[in-house]
């Protein structure tokens, strides 16, 4: 009895140290990072990368946040951008759909990778799923209708 | 800080689940539930244990099912396998709420996921095993 708890006890304190010492610095730089005026730089140019998969440009802000910070966090953003008319319904559709499957990828990785797993093959099954799947769906209008005629170089 | 209160956070959901998993698995309870579990799980390469961690990844958080994956000790490819499973689909309970305030078909997104989460995971299964 005496065994197993000082085992139990062993294994969750290293597990607790290690969350303390490398997940909760990366939190904290992300935290900081995301007032930094070369993220919004990041952000814009991240469009290169995703604009080809039907992710428009307004876009961008909640889907990165999205990935870097979280889910809840990419709806913080995103949720008054569709409320104000700023994305469309298929934008946000398509943000969503990427964000579903890929979202607080530093975290999520960084705990299993903790616990032993190989942390690229998580990142990048996760990243190349989301893209492929989003490009899928952004080639039909199915399920909430096609993208507005309005084009990002037109205005009405 | 968000930083402080997500580890906080962590330590709330994992430290009982990991207690508790780690009482279980010293009493015949949770060797049972892993032998009846083993053949399904077997499948993606998992340990009977697995089940335990899907089920609280899905429907409660992450957390409580890495507590699970640590209280277990399994083997790399093993926590490889479960981590593109359940990064991919997890906290379906809470994240569709938030979906549904997106205005996002979460019904729909729900089913991509468990279906990608799912179907990565055996491919890297196949992968990780050799």
């Amino acid at each position: 009895m005496g065994d197993a708890a000082y085992e139990i006890s062993t294994g969750l304190f290293g597990l607790a140290l290690k969350i303390f010492v490398i997940v909760m610095p990366l939190l904290i730089f992300l935290e900081w990072a995301r007032t930094q005026a070369w993220f919004t730089r990041f952000i814009k140019a991240s469009g290169a990368v995703f604009n080809p998969v039907g992710l428009r440009s307004e876009s961008l802000f909640p889907l990165m946040t999205g990935i870097l910070f979280g889910i809840s966090y990419g709806a913080g953003v995103l949720i008054p951008q569709a409320q104000s008319g700023d994305l469309s319904h298929r934008q946000v559709f398509l943000t969503a759909l990427f964000l579903c499957l890929c979202h607080a990828i530093i975290e999520d990785t960084l705990l299993f990778a903790l616990v032993g797993a190989n942390a690229w093959i998580v990142v990048v099954t996760r990243f190349v799923a989301a893209m492929v799947i989003v490009y899928a769906f952004s080639r039909s209008a199915w399920p909430v209708g096609s993208e507005p005629v309005k084009t990002e170089s037109q205005h009405v | 800080m968000q930083g402080l209160k997500t580890f906080l956070l962590l330590m709330r959901v994992m430290i009982p689940v990991y207690v508790i998993i780690a009482i279980l698995a010293r009493t015949p309870v949770l060797p049972a539930i892993a032998d009846f579990c083993q053949p399904a799980m077997g499948i993606w390469g998992l340990p009977g244990d697995a089940a335990l961690a899907m089920v609280l990844g899905h429907f409660v958080n992450l957390y409580a099912a890495l507590a699970v994956i640590a209280a277990g000790q399994w083997d790399p490819g093993a926590v490889t396998v479960a981590a593109v499973i359940l990064g991919i689909s997890h906290s379906h309970l809470m994240e569709s709420a938030i979906f549904r305030l997106m205005n996002a078909p979460f019904g729909l997104l729900a089913a991509v996921r468990v279906t990608a989460g799912w179907g990565l995971g055996w491919v890297v299964g196949l992968m990780v095993s050799k």
